[in-house]
């Protein structure tokens, strides 16, 4: 564990030694900024027409600018992820260093775990910025904070398994560009796969329920933490990462 | 220190090396000599535990490189050529990242850090980007990172090519200077190199070993035969060539190409002809500008050790 925190720490270090971080971070708020504005607005356009018409608010802060934000927020992620992910291990392999990092005592699982964390720290980073706005909400107005923590816990679990799958296609290419593309690809389809489910048998439909990677958010998004749903996203993303650590292993399978 | 066992690596269909077997003791440095694409590199990478063999044996230290790889590991610093490093690195932050994957005792890792940029000439370039580096602090950063856990084993490949005349002499000291207690497998196209470096020298060509051997018995290779270049003040004549040819010990005697006052003579290493040889000459009223012995080098060594391989092939 002390290994992977010393690789870790490295990678996070080198987001920020490339413009790969700042442009992470900046895009992403800057979208989200744009977001939470939009919809606050709307919010407040609302309650000032509910309160001139004298009729009750049918729509809570929470569902107005909370829900949509994080909604966003998984979007986002989608897109921006792989950007973050392409280089961990394909550029290991694509400048050779990879050769004197495997030539170390260190494990492979040591390596995509240290890999993997590098990517979450930025995430964790970025996450951590974005409780502004929540903050704002709460010196404000009257937000529901169990709801919000819930999906924190929710995009932390969701970023993980995006991050799992870029380590992946990482692992089996040395090129950025592919490694980033097939991650995009896969994740896009794990997120539409259950458009699918109407079309087929009940048996399958609810296999590709549970398959897709969004419909395990949406318990999160109402407040609560399934216990169902956490499991999904932890052994999804064991199983990418086993996977990754696979393709590191995969060296030592030919002939 | 180091043994290999019938070692054999194949790339597909392709065999890389074929069988390579040899043992090192503590303190030895070996050279590993071959064209390119011996299975030189291929052989280092299969000690170092970067890639495994398709059959056949590593043990570092009594470990099997396979079942304990990390044990291995602990044990080798490895320079690959031409070293792969994180180019946006600073040079000293590098040099710690690596002391800390390689398990130096976090008290240590500073002052082993200023230990190897001591030892390999760093100091200048310590806050530099590796990227920005020469090519012989490149090479040196390299040897750094092989050197920061004190390891008793060096696997250094091509430790001096693409580096300018002054820089190879100066890694070439400086291994030697790092020899000492470690055992170190040094590989070379470049001949003088492992002469003036190795003790004892394996010669692989197309993955097999031609020629194993402490270096200064490797020339007996060429039948310990002698060879002669003499130049003379005139024309020599065809009568003066048969003359020669005819003394006891004598194997072929003809005019070095495009000049025809000089000559060579190789002559059996058990018979010395000199003085006979100098004062026929003088005899036959010529007079000797030049008269020098070749030495048989490694090149010549290696050059028909390896020819013959094609030949027989």
């Amino acid at each position: 564990m002390k290994k992977s925190c010393v690789i870790a720490r490295k990678d996070f270090k080198t987001y920020f030694i490339s413009p790969i971080g700042y442009l992470f971070l900046s895009s992403f708020l800057l979208i989200i900024g744009f977001m939470f504005y939009q919809r606050l607005i709307y919010f407040v356009r609302q309650s000032l027409i509910g309160s001139q018409m004298g009729q009750p608010l049918n729509i809570t802060l929470n569902d107005a600018v909370i829900k949509p934000l994080y909604g966003t927020i998984n979007l986002l992620f989608l897109f921006l992820v792989p950007m973050i992910t392409m280089r961990l291990i394909a550029e290991e392999k694509k400048q050779r260093t990879i050769e004197l990092l495997l030539t170390y005592p260190i494990t492979s699982t040591q390596l995509i775990t240290g890999k993997f964390l590098s990517a979450m720290f930025l995430i964790a980073l970025t996450l951590a910025c974005t409780l502004t706005y929540p903050l704002i909400l709460y010196i404000g107005g009257n937000p529901d904070m169990g709801q919000i923590f819930t999906m924190y816990i929710g995009l932390v679990l969701l970023s993980a398994c995006y991050v799992s799958v870029g380590v992946f296609w990482s692992s089996l290419t040395e090129n950025q560009i592919i490694a980033a593309v097939l991650t995009f690809v896969s994740l896009l389809f794990l997120w539409i796969i259950d458009w699918a489910a109407q079309n087929v048998g009940q048996f399958m439909s609810s296999v590709l329920y549970y398959l897709s990677i969004m419909r395990h958010f949406e318990s999160f998004g109402e407040g609560t933490i399934s216990l169902k749903d956490t499991v999904y996203y932890i052994s999804f993303c064991t199983f990418a990462l086993y996977l990754s650590y696979l393709g590191i292993e995969a060296r030592n399978w030919k002939n | 220190m180091i043994e290999v066992k019938n070692l054999i690596k194949n790339y597909g269909s392709c065999r890389a090396i074929d069988g390579i077997s040899f043992t090192l003791n503590k303190g030895e440095i070996l050279g590993l000599l071959g064209p390119n694409g011996a299975g030189k590199t291929t052989t280092m990478r299969i000690i170092t535990g970067f890639i495994p063999p398709s059959s056949g044996t590593v043990k570092v230290c009594g470990y099997d490189i396979t079942e304990h790889p990390i044990q291995v590991k602990r044990k080798i610093g490895y320079l690959p050529e031409n070293p792969p490093l994180y180019n946006e690195m600073i040079v000293h932050k590098y040099l710690k990242y690596v002391a800390e994957l390689k398990d130096v005792n976090s008290k240590k890792i500073a002052s082993s850090v200023e230990k190897v940029i001591d030892l390999c000439n760093l100091g200048v370039v310590k806050d530099r980007i590796v990227g920005n580096l020469s090519k012989g602090f490149r090479q040196r950063t390299g040897l750094a990172q092989a050197l920061i856990n004190d390891p008793e084993i060096l696997i250094l490949d091509e430790p001096t090519s693409g580096l300018d005349p002054k820089q190879i002499i100066e890694i070439r000291n400086l291994i030697k200077s790092l020899a000492g207690n470690r055992t170190v497998i040094l590989s070379s196209h470049i001949l003088p190199e492992v002469q003036m470096t190795c003790e004892s020298v394996i010669i692989l060509n197309k993955g097999k070993i031609v020629a194993v051997d402490h270096q200064k018995n490797l020339s007996k290779y060429l039948n310990g035969n002698n060879s002669y270049e003499m130049t003379l003040s005139k024309k020599i004549s065809k009568k003066f060539i048969n003359f020669i040819k005819d003394f006891e010990g004598v194997l072929d005697v003809g005019l070095m190409s495009d000049k025809n006052n000089a000559i060579y003579i190789d002559t059996k290493g058990s018979k010395d002809i000199r003085s006979k040889l100098i004062k026929s000459t003088i005899d036959n009223e010529y007079e000797i500008l030049e008269f020098k012995t070749k030495d048989v080098s490694l090149e010549d060594v290696f050059m028909k050790l390896t020819t013959e391989e094609v030949n027989n092939a």
